[in-house]
């Protein structure tokens, strides 16, 4: 690379850095582009444009000076910067390591899905590669999904305590189906507790989104993946 | 806002209603489009209060107009433990002493499904706290299905406590809370229950929980037009099933906690939103609910007061007519029987307040000041025993009065103490007014007949064995 291609580079992961910091998708979507145009690297652009900076705002959301809505707006921009670059990532073939696949849905009998929604925000924003199948999913349809999307993770959401045996009931179905070992199951949700995760054999519980991925990271890294 | 965003429906009946009814319903998409002016019809045929009958049909309440009664807060799958201060999961013997209480409780009006039994199956959880509730006091009731099944095992339980249908209809025994899933969205079973209890003249509470900056705008007022919206689409099917069935609208507004990710339902911007509820209910001249006394503290301290006590105090001066919350505490995940008596006691003060200072010229006293004269006392003046008791509230033990000395000597007791001896003495001395036998005999029939068909033999509180 030329001194003047550093440079450039440079400039275009300020802007990169400085979209998330404003929480604009769309500067962030241009930026990005800029990357592919000048035959950039895009896996670099993501670690040093987006993921740090993001981390450095997931920082200041812990130690509270900055907001919830903060983090998801970060979140959010940093989505679309990647919506850009990770089809270039694939065009290229440049082998990268995501942090893991998670299939997340909330089970049947429940449409509520702004915990969910939430989770795959901040999951996707973490190196996550994240498959959102919807509400009021049947157990056989996560059975089936699990079965062709070979997920490492499968989140269970169910927000009313009358579809909490679901998660049971999705649990049993992989065990039937001999799929049980090939996933680690989180389940969430308000009417949720680690009485009821250990009653039906969850991996592991999360009590809000933010413990989602603590959770979903804790276990990424018993796993041996990820840094 | 119902006419150009929609409102989504995941129930089919429902959306074949309106469809009938002749409003635009995108049937792929669940939504339906109503017009303004079918929602200016539905509320001119609205009734303004219905009556709420205790478990014999004897006594009855009027929900509307601007009566306020109280009513325990609800669900909570979590218990303040009174004896050892553990947060811990309610099981059903925490259901029963709750009911005990509520029902010796005089500002309580209302019977509520406040506590979720942990130690029972999944399948009786919503009817068979219910059924506790009947067992153990007169007073009507609030509740709510977790499933369709469990909404017909209440339907059957109330009936059964009624006499029929008919006379349930006629003479109410409790009303059913049916939730909006914002934004403008009703679930499949809240709507099937919303149906079926029109159909059946069953109150029903049409409630709101929203979520500033999460699932409703982050301004309290669009906040309110959101829940405005969700309370007019829902009422629109009620009405169209039964035209001039009664109902109560509710609002529980959230407010979506910026910190920590989660809502929460004690914050002042709630009790600002429920009071406005309170007025736009008001114009509409349907009765109103709101749920202003829960905190978000787990444990029984000042913040645990504080959050109670405004609430209160602002909704009963709104005139919202039925005020939920006193027990309630950790963002409804938690109750607290010590926390229910200690609000109790706030809703005496409400009580109190609403009927304001006597007026008038006895009231006034000029010629009792007279007489009393200047470095005169009114303590053996007859006119001074003669308004203790209208003029004064009295509060319970709950409530520390007592000087330095004499708080020291009874025990230095703060108020998780004083309202523990409170509560453990009011259960063990109050005597609930039993079934009377042809009832108890009906009800547990229906009983063991839901219990039967889940396969279940027993239950911690049940009517006999096979």
């Amino acid at each position: 690379m030329t001194n003047d291609s550093l440079i450039l580079m440079e400039d275009i992961i300020s802007e990169l850095r400085q979209a998330v910091k404003d929480y604009d998708p769309e500067a962030a979507e241009i930026a990005a582009k800029k990357v592919i145009d000048h035959g950039f690297d895009p896996v670099l652009a993501i670690t040093k444009g987006l993921t740090e900076e993001l981390r450095e705002i997931g920082d200041k959301f812990g130690t509270g000076e900055l907001w919830f809505i903060d983090l998801m707006a970060a979140a959010n921009t940093v989505q679309a910067a990647v919506g850009i670059l990770e089809p270039e990532i694939k065009r290229r073939n440049i082998k990268t390591e995501s942090m893991g696949r998670f299939l997340i849905g909330t089970v049947e009998g429940d449409i509520h899905d702004i915990g969910k929604n939430i989770v795959t925000l901040l999951l996707k924003a973490n190196g996550y590669e994240v498959i959102d199948i919807g509400v009021d999913i049947p157990a056989d349809v996560f059975v089936e999904r699990v079965r062709t999307d070979k997920p490492d993770f499968l989140g269970l959401s169910s927000l009313l305590t009358s579809s909490m045996p679901q998660q049971k009931k999705v649990i049993e179905a992989l065990k039937e189906n001999g799929l049980r070992d090939t996933v680690k199951v989180i389940i969430g949700g308000a009417a949720v507790n680690e009485k009821w995760a250990s009653e039906i054999g969850a991996d592991g519980f999360a009590e809000d989104a933010i413990d989602a991925i603590k959770v979903t990271q804790a276990l990424t890294l018993k796993e041996g993946k990820g840094d | 806002m119902l006419e150009e965003v929609g409102f989504k429906i995941h129930n089919d009946e429902a959306l074949q209603i309106l469809v009938d009814s002749g409003v635009n319903v995108d049937l792929e998409e669940k939504t339906a489009f109503i017009p303004s002016d079918l929602v200016n019809k539905t509320l001119k045929g609205l009734p303004s209060s219905f009556k709420l009958y205790d478990r014999e049909g004897v006594n009855a309440i009027d929900i509307g107009g601007d009566k306020v009664w109280f009513a325990p807060g609800t669900t909570s799958v979590n218990l303040l433990d009174h004896n050892t201060g553990e947060n811990r999961l309610a099981e059903t013997q925490d259901c029963v002493n709750h009911a005990r209480l509520v029902d010796a409780l005089e500002h309580l009006a209302l019977q509520c499904t406040s506590i979720v039994p942990g130690d029972v199956p999944n399948e009786v959880k919503d009817w068979y706290r219910l059924y506790i509730n009947i067992v153990n006091s007169q007073k009507p009731h609030f509740t709510g299905p977790f499933t369709m099944e469990g909404f017909y095992d209440i339907m059957k339980i109330l009936e059964t406590v009624a006499g029929g249908k008919r006379e349930l209809a006629e003479k109410p025994r409790a009303y059913i809370c049916v939730e909006t899933s914002s934004p403008l969205r009703i679930g499949e079973i809240p709507c099937q229950a919303l149906i079926e209890c029109a159909r059946a003249s069953i109150p029903v509470e049409i409630r709101f929980l929203g979520g500033l900056g999460s699932l409703a705008p982050i301004t309290l007022v669009g906040s309110l037009v959101q829940q405005t919206a969700e309370f007019l689409g829902t009422l629109v099917i009620h009405q169209l099933v039964n035209s001039g069935a009664p109902v109560v609208w509710c609002g529980t507004p959230a407010l979506f906690d910026m910190k920590y990710g989660t809502p929460i339902l004690s914050g002042i911007e709630t009790v600002m939103m429920e009071t406005a509820m309170t007025q736009v209910g008001k114009y509409y001249n349907v009765p109103t609910g709101v749920r202003t006394l829960c905190s978000s503290t787990k444990v029984l301290d000042a913040e645990t007061g504080l959050e109670s006590g405004i609430g209160l105090l602002l909704s009963s001066l709104s005139g919202t007519n039925i005020i939920q919350g006193p027990g309630q505490m950790g963002n409804a995940n938690l109750h607290s029987l010590q926390k229910l008596v200690i609000d109790h006691e706030v809703c005496g003060m409400a009580y109190h307040l609403m009927d304001g200072m006597s007026i008038g010229e006895d009231a006034f006293a000029f010629d009792l000041i007279k007489k009393v004269g200047p470095g005169g006392t009114h303590f053996l003046e007859k006119h001074t025993r003669e308004y203790l008791n209208k003029e004064i509230y009295h509060p319970s033990e709950v409530i520390d009065r007592q000087t330095l000395p004499q708080w020291k000597r009874s025990g230095s007791r703060d108020v998780a103490g004083r309202s523990r001896e409170y509560l453990e003495s009011v259960i063990s001395t109050h005597e609930p007014v039993a079934l009377d036998a042809d009832m108890k005999r009906d009800l547990d029939e229906v009983v063991w007949a839901i219990m039967k068909r889940y396969g279940i033999d027993s239950l911690p509180v049940h009517p006999f064995s096979a």
